[in-house]
């Protein structure tokens, strides 16, 4: 008997789980619908494409690729991106972490403000900080010319060629996300349990310990997050090189980023075969890093 | 934006609305252009009561991308089109992008020859055909700050030696005085291609061939010039329009510029704020060893329809009326091509009082004459090419000379992408 009620037990405890599950997949559904429509049927959709002539629909093999591969901007482009991911993950991982760590240090309510003033920049559009950063660029008009007059850059040119470009998007690109990944690793921080800080407190941890021995090893896996997606977005980079031109036609840069070139084959030449095939390729190479470091990091593994 | 540039109770009324079927049959036309040239579309829709004309506005930078996205939809694909950009031509008449319509057996002959001289290479194809019409001539003047002139006692240049005097001279003992700004695309090719020096230009028995030699002794001998100016400080290191500089053209600064024929409007007088009866027109300067000038242009748009329109008539008349209508080609914001059509325009301009030289309209036409035949519309980007080797690395402190390497190998990539062929001597 009692072997019996074990099995009816498991038997009940089986159909518990599957019913729970069927409800965690319904409420996924209206996400993973999106998803299909909007992510998974466009990648497949550019996939497909990537192997057609698009313009007599004819199958091509890899002529697009072997077009995109060839073209002389590729490497340069790909330089390009690669310093501006790394200089701008590195700063958004060391920048954001040091800046929720100092907010977690100040008490509640003054925190909450500063977070929310971190936040701000975040609400505009990154074409609007473009437009914002050409001015703060300019010494004849940022309120930062003080800095730019002391390196002796007297315009903007030199200004823009002193910086960079590399820096000067990843610091719009700082400015423009850093906020909304303070108040996550800030709410990451503050649902860690008091009793470990007390603890560490009580142990005689001082800040600098309690922040490198206690608090960022408990959140590392949502600075890993945070290091997965800018670099999904920052390997996607296209609005800040693309309007570079309304600063004037001389800092146009039509062809800084891997994306813009898959936006001059379908919008200049109106090649959506080539553009496909760029795209492809510029899906594997972030998707290959995301698995490294989510198996790296055993980023799933629930402690 | 959208709209219908007339309502059609108007249209109805004017044209005594017998039945309803009327309206009905009317043709109606979508075009696209920049707000600019909206008052030429509503002329023309005003001007024929059979026709309707329904704009859209289109950003320059918008044109070809959403043109191309339209025709591969297959929907909203406009009838006719303004092309801010002379290159858009080429661009919309490629296999992939084969939107503008063949106009050459459409347009007759004594319209084609109204046209300035050159004005429509940017629309002439391989095969002698037509597939645009020119809006605006935009070839390169030599604009002056007559009293400034006068004050250092000086003459205008006619040669580019002679400006380089002259803009030393003006520049000596640290005077602060420019005769232009050269830290951007056009103003540097400028001085290249008026020397003969050729970058991308279409070999006249096969379009399709590019010649690019920018290490030429015609373009070092123009590059050399520049660099020499620069050292004396008579050329500034920035844009024209760059905001350093309208500080100086307003603050008397500026002496002469090279500019195009819009330069006057839009640029003298609205951004460097010389005052009335200051500004002069001359003939663009020529090179010493040259018998006549070679002008440059910068700019000027074209007309094109699309080839695949319902209203193919109509589409061809458009066309004609908004670049050769007197009346609506008198008012005008640039120098309109059809040679016709602008002498009113010129009389407007002379009429104005602005400028302090007489007879400037004329000198406008005589440059016409000398507008060089390899400004044509290429499916390349020379603007971005040509910023993206030389001008950012002059503006830091570059030798332009130094740059011309790096300019010949950007414009051979660049052109070989675009599917030309390449010769280099």
């Amino acid at each position: 008997m009692p072997s019996l009620t074990k099995q009816e037990r498991d038997v009940r405890k089986r159909k518990a789980a599957r019913r729970q599950t069927l409800i965690s997949y319904i409420l996924l559904l209206p996400y993973l619908a999106l998803m299909v429509m909007f992510a998974v049927f466009p990648v497949l959709y550019a996939f497909g494409l990537s192997f057609f002539d698009t313009f007599e629909n004819v199958f091509w093999g890899l002529t697009n690729y072997r077009e995109a591969l060839n073209d002389y901007r590729l490497v340069p482009a790909i330089w390009n991106v690669t310093q501006y991911v790394l200089v701008w993950v590195s700063m958004m991982v060391i920048g954001v972490t040091l800046l929720a760590l100092l907010l977690d240090t100040l008490s509640e309510r003054p925190a909450a403000i500063v977070r929310s003033i971190y936040f701000m920049p975040g609400a505009i559009a990154s074409s609007a900080v473009v437009v914002l950063w050409l001015f703060l660029l300019d010494p004849l008009v940022s309120p930062f010319s003080f800095v730019f007059e002391a390196v002796g850059w007297d315009n903007r040119q030199s200004t823009i060629s002193g910086l960079g470009e590399v820096w000067i998007f990843a610091l719009m690109g700082f400015l423009g996300n850093s906020g909304g990944w303070i108040v996550v690793l800030g709410g990451a921080l503050s649902g860690l349990s008091r009793d470990i800080i007390e603890a560490a407190r009580i142990d005689g941890a001082n800040p600098w310990q309690m922040a490198t021995r206690i608090k960022i090893p408990m959140i590392s896996k949502t600075i890993t997050l945070m290091a997965i997606m800018t670099l999904a977005v920052g390997m996607q980079i296209f609005v800040e090189p693309q309007l570079m031109s309304l600063a004037g036609g001389q800092f146009d840069k039509p062809d800084w980023s891997v994306t813009q070139l898959a936006y001059f084959y379908a919008f200049r030449f109106g090649d959506f075969g080539v553009a496909a095939a760029i795209s492809t390729l510029s899906l594997v190479l972030p998707l290959i890093i995301a698995f490294t470091l989510i198996f790296a990091t055993r980023f799933y593994k629930i402690d | 934006m959208k709209k219908t540039l007339k309502t059609m109770a108007f249209g109805c009324a004017a044209a005594i609305c017998a039945t309803g079927a009327f309206a009905q049959d009317k043709v109606k036309l979508l075009v696209w252009g920049d707000p600019v040239r909206e008052p030429f579309y509503q002329a023309f829709d005003e001007a024929r009561d059979d026709i309707d004309v329904e704009f859209v506005s289109v950003a320059r930078n918008e044109m070809v991308a959403k043109l191309q996205l339209a025709l591969r939809s297959g929907e909203g694909v406009p009838d006719a089109i303004f092309m801010q950009d002379v290159n858009f031509a080429a661009q919309l008449s490629t296999r992939r992008a084969n939107y503008l319509m063949e106009l050459s057996d459409k347009v007759d002959q004594e319209t084609v020859d109204g046209f300035y001289p050159t004005s429509l290479v940017p629309c002439e194809k391989a095969n002698g055909s037509l597939i645009c019409l020119r809006n605006d001539v935009a070839h390169f003047m030599l604009w002056y700050n007559a009293p400034l002139m006068e004050e250092l006692g000086l003459s205008v240049p006619t040669t580019w030696e002679e400006y380089e005097k002259v803009g030393a001279a003006a520049a000596a003992n640290d005077s602060g005085i420019v005769s232009g700004a050269v830290a951007m695309h056009i103003p540097l090719m400028n001085f290249l291609y008026s020397n003969g020096c050729e970058l991308a230009v279409p070999q006249a028995n096969n379009p399709e061939t590019l010649k690019i030699n920018a290490t030429s002794p015609q373009c070092v001998e123009a590059a050399q010039l520049v660099d020499r100016m620069l050292d004396t400080g008579s050329l500034a290191r920035v844009a024209p329009f760059d905001p350093e500089f309208l500080e100086l053209a307003k603050a008397n600064k500026l002496l002469m510029i090279p500019g195009p024929t819009w330069f006057g409007e839009f640029i003298i007088k609205r951004r460097y704020e010389f005052a009335d009866g200051m500004t002069g027109v001359a003939m663009t300067p020529k090179w010493a060893a040259q018998d006549e000038p070679l002008v440059w242009s910068w700019g000027g748009g074209v007309w094109g329809g699309w080839k695949d329109t319902k209203h193919p008539e109509a589409v061809v008349d458009l066309l004609k009326f908004v670049t050769t209508d007197v009346d609506v080609n008198r008012t005008a914001v640039t120098m309109p091509a059809y040679q016709p059509a602008s002498v009113e325009w010129g009389t407007a301009f002379d009429g104005s009082g602005y400028y302090a030289t007489d007879g400037s309209f004329d000198t406008m036409v005589d440059a016409a004459a000398f507008g060089h035949p390899g400004y044509a519309s290429l499916r390349l980007d020379t603007r971005a090419s040509f910023t993206k080797a030389v001008v950012n690395d002059l503006a830091s402190g570059a030798s332009f000379e130094s740059l011309l390497p790096q300019l010949q190998e950007e414009f051979v990539n660049a052109a070989q992408l675009a599917g030309y062929k390449v010769i280099t001597d």
